[in-house]
């Protein structure tokens, strides 16, 4: 099967931060979900993706191209979201498309201003006279018009009020409608992976904690609360715990030795995922 | 990209940063207007300095300059776009060599028209192009295409603050010479050890450009950041 996205063993060496060992694919017609916590590595790796960092060691492929050996193939097939408008602030969006354009070779203007007017975005407005929102819009409008197969988003949605990013969770949905395309985004809001992403990447400390698909997060996994000794009798599938005045909380591995043992079994949420996961002291928190 | 196409880039690019800065059109005709209208009243009552002429070739060019640079600028979208490592060095050495030409043809221009009313001060006009315009010029067509190289984040960034620094002091040299251009008129000597001197320096400069384009890797991050560090101590 060809890959959407194949990153194999990234390692990105900063100043003070590296990433380490990234290690993951995507399937055209899937929605991959970055999370983590502030300074987890989520846009170092996108950085990388896109060519803004290069890598220290490892391989990135975009649609079989590999983003060293066959830079402008691989990006050409990338469309990109992200948090900080990367197009020229003085121009007006049709100008920055205009200018832009030239390198793509799919790139369909008509399209373009399509899906400006869709999108409600005012072409002939200097982006720097745009509210954060539609400047998403306009990246939106300009990756979906050169026909990209991979959309990268960096945090599309931080900032923007919840009308906003429902209507952004649709756009993406349409996006993937027809099948051959993929996103990958980050996000540090855990209701957009609830609501579009089918599969769910963990960083922490630059390091991948997991990757698998959101049916088997919630499928491995069982938050459990109970006494100390309770919690105590299911330590080997014990991932961590909190400790709170009335009760223990902790996140398990969904095994039938955690059954029957007088805890209340919930159904974790992302955010808890994120909690027990992205922590240092993933093994016990005590709450006074 | 083949080189057609990215010509094609940088010329969409151009006419968009044009369309966008149309109002430095009118600086361009006014500088022109009031460099001719005095020399001609320089020559009509012999008063005044016939070098505010040369001046106003610089400010033309400086003008122009601005314009040209635009398209050389570091951002981060260019690193993004589909352009190969290779691509992205064409593309700039194409935009330089764009700037270089654009520049020199407004000087060249400039000297024609002032030729053509006085041989004597079109003579003077190429004399302060060669010991001023020519090193401008270059200077000026690599001015951004600086920000491409791209050094190792570890690396000192002693090369890029030295660089800011020769930068300024050079500003303000430029501008004391321009000022005393009188008094190089009078010593024909001085006056060519200075054009040949800033040509020198700024072939060198230039060649040193060329250099690190081709030779440094480009990690966006790693330019940001050196600049930011440069800038910061500068501040």
């Amino acid at each position: 099967m060809e890959y959407i996205l194949e990153v194999e063993n990234v390692n990105k060496k900063l100043d003070t931060f590296s990433l380490e060992n990234i290690d993951f694919k995507l399937e055209p017609g899937f929605i991959m979900g970055l999370i983590g916590r502030n300074g987890s590595g989520k846009t170092t790796l996108i950085n990388t993706i896109l060519g803004l960092y290069q890598k220290t060691t490892g391989n990135v492929r975009i649609c079989g191209h590999d983003l060293c050996r066959d830079e402008s193939r691989a990006k050409g097939e990338l469309g990109f979201v992200l948090d900080e408008n990367p197009f020229l602030e003085d121009f007006s969006s049709l100008d920055n498309a205009r200018i832009y354009s030239s390198y793509y070779k799919n790139f369909n203007m008509d399209m373009f201003t399509r899906y400006c007017s869709r999108f409600d975005v005012d072409p002939k407005r200097k982006l720097k006279k745009l509210s954060k929102g539609t400047i998403i819009k306009f990246q939106l409008a300009f990756a979906l018009s050169h026909d990209a197969k991979l959309f990268v988003m960096d945090e599309p949605a931080s900032g923007l009020d919840p009308v906003f990013r429902r209507e952004l969770m649709e756009i993406m949905y349409d996006a993937i409608l027809s099948g051959d395309k993929s996103i990958l985004f980050s996000t540090h809001l855990t209701e957009e992976i609830d609501m579009v992403a089918d599969y769910v990447t963990i960083l922490h400390e630059g390091k991948q904690v997991i990757t698998t698909s959101k049916e088997e997060l919630f499928e491995s996994y069982r938050v459990v609360k109970g006494s100390e000794e309770k919690i105590q009798l299911l330590q080997p599938s014990v991932i961590g715990k909190k400790v709170t005045p009335y009760y223990v909380e902790a996140l398990v591995k969904n095994e039938e030795s955690i059954l029957n043992k007088g805890c209340q079994i919930e159904i974790p949420t992302i955010a808890d995922f994120m909690f027990y996961f992205s922590t240092d002291k993933r093994e016990e928190f005590t709450y006074v | 990209m083949s080189n057609k196409d990215l010509r094609k880039a940088l010329l969409i690019r151009y006419g968009v940063c044009f369309k966008n800065r149309w109002y430095n059109v009118f600086l361009i005709i006014i500088y022109f207007g009031l460099s001719i209208l005095e020399e001609i009243r320089f020559m009509n009552v012999k008063e005044g300095s016939s070098y505010i002429i040369p001046a106003g070739v610089f400010a033309i060019v400086g003008v122009v300059a601005i314009l040209a640079v635009e398209i050389t600028r570091h951002e981060k979208c260019q690193y993004i776009v589909p352009l190969s490592y290779e691509e992205r060095k064409r593309y700039y050495l194409i935009g330089v060599l764009f700037n270089f030409t654009f520049m020199l043809l407004m000087c060249l221009l400039f000297m024609g028209i002032t030729i053509a009313i006085n041989k004597e001060y079109g003579m003077a006009v190429i004399k302060v192009f060669a010991i001023m315009g020519l090193p401008y010029s270059i200077v000026a067509s690599f001015q951004k295409i600086n920000m491409f190289k791209g050094k190792k984040k570890k690396d000192n960034p002693k090369g890029v603050y030295v660089s800011y620094v020769i930068g300024v002091v050079v500003g303000i040299l430029a501008s004391v010479l321009l000022f005393q251009i009188g008094y190089l008129f009078e010593h024909p000597l001085y006056m060519k050890l200075t054009a040949v001197l800033l040509n020198v320096l700024s072939l060198g400069r230039a060649i040193y450009a060329i250099l690190e384009i081709i030779n440094r890797d480009t990690d966006y991050e790693n330019v940001k950041v050196n600049q930011l560090k440069v800038l910061k101590k500068l501040m």
